[in-house]
């Protein structure tokens, strides 16, 4: 009730110490609001594309096919992940990662092209899909490696003039470290919308002679969708609330468009940046307001619909 | 082990199963007749679902399990190197416990076995859900009510929503894993007067620890004690002669406590 009370009481706040500043004159300036939220879509987006099939790849890794201690390995390392601070992240990007994107873009999509194909192949090639093989998936990790790095060697190769980022603090970057920043989020949703499911479903779908990719197909990812959807939007509200490291490796550059090699500036790095050059009391100050609002707007719409999705999802499980 | 039945569809030899270090079955050895029921019974713990899981290689899903030993059905030797788990358990069915329909409509529920074996849809897919429905004798409660999800469904009308499931692809065996553990009693006689009709058709497997159940419905019957198949054969010789002194004090015991 207490938090209820609360949480009503921020945007209330906020709206009330917007509308009582003296009206300046001047509209507030939509189209920098406007930049602003594509910002910190584009931002958000491009960390999902990182993020989701990564993540709910290794939910369904996790849930269907790996040994159970290999499972808790795995949730362990990405809680692990999850610990890691953001501005630690941030500075990684910042510092290390920036400077050699700029000259890998190209290597960087091969890779990302690459990386998923030789794990794709080499499951047909083993036709693994059992549980009892215990650590034998970790193969699999070495095999991602060198994809990856062969990816960025074959990118290297044909790296021409076409990927050239206009900043090395661009989307991509901020996608990339985004996105490992809200894996664990993924993961561990997704990790438990799979595990509700009643297992005695999937049996059954095996006992009718399914295989395991059929019955994780059929009957488990159907059942769970609504907590996947869950998944991603909690994921998003993640992306879009995050600061430490949109602030870090955007380049902070408000840009429109959806050039996903371009900088950008995100609602809650202009809260960041632009709050200690503002009087209290300004249009500026309004503005301030007005992109706290949105951010805590945009972030509490997704996360009513994870909300829903996972009443959705429990109400299922329960009939 | 004695009399051994006319027609085999499904044979077990000298099968063992460990779980991990832990053995659950030792040297269990079996025969299910054509088109009659095989009752499975034991103290909870004895191997009884287990044994049944070796049948249609369910255990293979388990982390740590292991079998040693043959199941046969009819020519298909269920645990030859290549032998295909798809083709075993469209030839062996099997019903859970507990009713565990998908969560998709009552068609999609029955036809799902046809489908991962190639009959995508259409009038024969319709015929044949409605012939696995009619035999499960839940057709006239359902045949409105198709494409509702199967979990608006009564717990008795699911469980014949499972048994229609598991049929509908025609296999040669039918192993049920207590189907009738939950139910009350009226309800459970008339659950085991459709078993004896499926008994026309279908190899039975019927684990129970039920013995009055097994004495009404099968014809033969194996009592597992400890993971060990101590006796089977005709189930009236063993209800009036058992054997062994563990058969005994089961039958006794239970008669004694009415369960």
């Amino acid at each position: 009730m207490f938090v209820l009370l609360l949480l009503c009481a921020i945007p209330a706040y906020l709206l009330a110490s917007a509308a009582s500043l003296p009206f300046a004159g001047q509209s507030p300036d939509w189209a920098r609001l406007g930049i602003l939220f594509g910002g910190s879509l584009r931002a958000t987006l491009c960390a999902l594309v990182f993020a989701v099939p990564v993540g709910i790849a290794a939910a369904l890794f996790a849930a269907h096919f790996c040994a159970p201690r290999l499972r808790g390995w795995l949730r362990a390392a990405l809680e692990l992940l999850e610990a890691v601070p953001t501005v630690v992240l941030g500075l990684i990007a910042f510092a290390s990662i920036a400077p050699w994107l700029a000259t890998h873009v190209a290597g960087v999509v091969v890779a990302c092209v690459v990386a998923p194909c030789a794990l794709f192949a080499w499951g047909l090639a083993t036709r693994t899909p059992r549980r009892r093989l215990g650590w034998m998936p970790l193969w699999g990790v070495p095999l991602v490696v060198a994809a990856l790095v062969a990816g960025v060697v074959l990118g290297a190769g044909i790296d021409g003039t076409r990927f050239v980022p206009a900043s090395p603090w661009n989307t991509l970057l901020v996608g990339l470290v985004l996105g490992v920043a809200t894996l664990p989020t993924v993961y561990a949703m997704a990790d438990d919308a799979l595990a509700a499911l009643p297992s005695a479903q999937t049996q059954a779908a095996l006992a009718l002679g399914a295989t395991r990719w059929q019955a994780l197909v059929t009957v488990a990812l159907p059942a769970a969708m609504s907590g996947l959807i869950a998944a991603v939007c909690m994921a998003a509200a993640r992306c879009f609330g995050e600061t430490m490291i949109v602030l870090m490796a955007s380049g902070n550059t408000p840009l429109g468009g959806f050039d996903w090699l371009g900088g950008l500036r995100s609602l809650s790095a202009e809260l960041a940046l632009e709050l200690p050059r503002s009087a209290p009391s300004g249009a500026a100050w309004r503005e301030l307001l007005l992109v706290a609002l949105l951010l805590l707007a945009t972030t509490m719409l997704l996360h009513a619909v994870a909300r829903v999705m996972r009443t959705r999802l429990r109400a299922r499980q329960v009939a | 082990m004695n009399a051994a039945p006319v027609s085999v569809a499904l044979s077990a030899r000298d099968v063992s199963l460990w779980y991990g270090a832990r053995q659950v079955l030792d040297a269990a050895s079996l025969d299910v007749a054509s088109r009659c029921i095989t009752a499975v019974v034991g103290r909870s713990g004895s191997g009884k679902s287990s044994l049944l899981r070796c049948f249609n290689r369910l255990n293979d899903e388990i982390d740590g399990a292991r079998v040693q030993g043959s199941v046969r059905v009819g020519e298909l030797d269920a645990y030859a190197r290549g032998a295909s788990l798809s083709e075993l358990r469209r030839r062996v069915g099997m019903v859970f416990q507990r009713p565990n329909p998908f969560p998709m409509s009552v068609h999609d529920n029955v036809g799902y076995g046809l489908r991962l074996f190639g009959l995508k849809r259409g009038a024969e897919l319709d015929d044949r859900i409605e012939a696995a429905l009619r035999v499960a004798g839940l057709w006239d409660e359902v045949a409105n009510r198709l494409d509702d999800s199967a979990l608006d469904l009564s717990f008795g009308q699911q469980q014949r929503l499972v048994i229609a499931r598991a049929i509908a692809v025609e296999p040669e065996v039918l192993l049920l894993d207590e189907p009738a553990s939950a139910l009350d009693l009226a309800a459970m006689l008339r659950f085991e007067e459709l078993l004896l009709q499926l008994a026309s058709r279908f190899a039975i497997v019927l684990v129970t620890h039920n013995m009055q159940q097994a004495a009404r419905v099968s014809r033969w019957m194996a009592f597992l004690h400890e993971g060990r198949v101590l006796e089977f054969g005709d189930t009236d010789a063993i209800f009036t002669n058992p054997h062994r002194r563990e058969t005994e004090d089961f039958i006794t015991g239970r008669i004694v406590s009415g369960d």
